[in-house]
C-alpha cells in the first residue's frame, strides 16, 4: 500500500505534522552542525563548565524543536539558540548558587596547536593572552556578552535580541568593551 | 586652515562591523585615507577586536557524533507537537512596558528595606514551587500581581526590586554570600511582565 493514502490529507496552507516533523528535525541538526560549537564556546566564555555547555545546549536544540512545533517564530533561530542558552545557563548559575561569574577559569583548554607560531610569536602570543585575560575579567557582564557574541559573528540586532537589549545598548557595549581591552593590549 | 574633525570610537566601531550605512561608510572610508590618527586607532580597535576573536575561537570544544546521534534520537521521539503557544506579541504592549516598570515599583517600592537580613537567591513558597513560569529557557518564580489566566508575552524588564517586596509576595531568599548584596537591600531581577502591565514572574540574577 502506499504510504500516502494512510496519511489525512493537510488542510489547505497547512503543513502536515508528519511532514513538518521530518523538515523540521533536519532544520536543528542543520543548524546544530552549524552553531553548537559556537554556541558552548560562548557559554565556557561566560564561565559555564565546558559539560554543563555540553548539555545546555543538547536542551536548547531540544527546546528549538518545540518552539517549532508549536509554531513559533522562525525569524531569527540563531538569536534564539543563544537565548535560551544563555537563560539555561543563567538558571543552572542560580540553581547552584553562584553569586558571580567569571569569565574563563584557569581549567579551560585553548587549542593552541591552530597557531603554528614560532616559538618567539608564541610567547608574544602568550602574553598576549595574560593581558587579554586581565582585561576581560575588568567588563561588565554586558560588555563581555556582546563582545562574546559579537565574535561569533552575531550581528547587533540579533544580539540585541539574545540579550534583551535595544541595538543601540549593544553598540554602546561593544564600543566601551573594546576601548577597556585596548587600554590593556 | 581648519582642523579636521576626528570620527569618534563609537563609528569606528560600527564601521569595522559593518554597522553603519552605506553613504556614512564611505565618508568614514574616505577620511581614514587622510587622517593618520584615526587610521592609527581604527586599526588598534580592530587589532583588539581580532585578538579576542581569536582567543574565543581558541577555546577548545570536545565533542563526538555520539552527540548529535543521540539529539536526533530524542527529537525523533518528539512527534506531538506542542501544546499551542500561549505567548502572544503585540506592539502596543510595548509601550506599555514602561509604564508597567513604573507600575512594578509602585508596588513593591513602599516595603523598603529590613538590614538585618542578607538575600541572594530567590526559593518560591512550597505551593509556588510547581508553578515556575519558563520562558525561553529562563524560569520565573510566579508573582501574584498579575492574571496568570491571561496569554503570556514575553517582555521582560531587568530592575532592582526590593527584597522584603519580594518576600511579602512569597518569594523567600537564601543567604549565600555578602558579596551579592546591593547597599540598598534589593536585588538585579529580571522580572516577566504580564500583558496587563503587571508582573508576573520574577528571576533573581545572583551572580550579577
Amino acid at each position: 500500500m502506499n504510504s500516502t493514502e494512510t496519511l489525512p490529507l493537510p488542510k489547505a496552507g497547512c503543513v502536515p505534522q508528519y511532514l513538518e516533523d521530518t523538515s523540521t528535525r533536519q532544520l536543528i541538526l542543520e543548524l546544530y552542525d552549524q552553531e553548537h560549537v559556537a554556541i558552548r564556546r560562548y557559554l565556557v566564555f561566560l564561565g559555564v563548565s565546558a559539560d554543563l555547555a555540553q548539555e545546555i545546549v543538547q536542551d536548547a536544540f531540544v527546546k528549538l524543536h518545540e518552539h517549532l512545533l508549536a509554531n513559533g517564530d522562525r525569524g531569527n533561530l540563531r538569536a534564539w539558540l543563544y537565548k535560551v542558552a544563555r537563560n539555561m545557563a543563567r538558571n543552572a548559575q542560580s540553581a547552584a548558587r553562584v553569586t558571580r561569574t567569571h569569565a574563563l577559569d584557569d581549567s579551560v583548554r585553548f587549542d593552541v596547536r591552530a597557531n603554528s607560531l614560532s616559538a618567539e610569536e608564541e610567547l608574544l602570543e602568550n602574553e598576549r593572552t595574560v593581558r587579554l585575560r586581565q582585561a576581560i575579567k575588568a567588563l561588565s557582564t554586558a560588555q563581555r556578552e556582546c563582545l562574546a557574541l559579537r565574535a561569533q559573528g552575531l550581528k547587533y540586532r540579533e544580539i540585541a535580541e539574545a540579550l534583551n537589549l535595544s541595538v543601540s545598548a549593544v553598540g554602546e557595549n561593544v564600543q566601551r568593551g573594546l576601548e577597556k581591552l585596548k587600554e590593556f593590549l | 586652515m581648519k582642523k579636521p574633525q576626528h570620527i569618534s570610537n563609537d563609528i569606528l566601531v560600527r564601521f569595522l562591523d559593518d554597522e553603519i550605512a552605506a553613504n556614512e561608510a564611505s565618508a568614514v572610508e574616505q577620511h581614514l585615507n587622510t587622517c593618520a590618527e584615526c587610521r592609527h586607532r581604527y586599526h588598534h580597535l580592530g587589532g583588539v577586536s581580532k585578538s579576542l576573536e581569536h582567543y574565543i575561537g581558541s577555546i577548545q570544544i570536545e565533542y563526538s557524533v555520539t552527540e548529535r546521534d543521540a539529539l536526533n534520537r530524542l527529537l525523533k521521539t518528539k512527534v506531538q507537537p506542542a501544546p499551542a503557544s500561549r505567548r502572544i506579541f503585540q506592539p502596543a504592549v510595548w509601550g506599555m512596558a514602561a509604564a508597567a516598570s513604573l507600575a512594578l515599583g509602585l508596588i513593591l517600592a513602599p516595603h523598603f528595606l529590613r538590614p538585618e537580613e542578607k538575600v541572594f537567591r530567590a526559593a518560591p513558597d512550597a505551593q509556588q514551587s510547581t508553578a515556575l513560569l519558563d520562558v525561553d529557557g529562563e524560569t520565573f518564580v510566579p508573582l501574584p500581581y498579575s492574571n496568570p489566566d491571561l496569554p503570556i508575552q514575553t517582555h521582560i524588564v531587568q530592575m532592582q526590586v526590593p527584597v522584603t517586596s519580594l518576600a511579602d509576595a512569597g518569594v523567600h531568599f537564601e543567604p549565600i554570600s555578602i558579596e551579592a548584596a546591593s547597599s540598598d537591600e534589593s536585588v538585579l531581577a529580571d522580572v516577566l511582565l504580564g500583558i496587563d502591565g503587571q508582573p508576573l514572574g520574577v528571576h533573581v540574577l545572583n551572580f550579577e
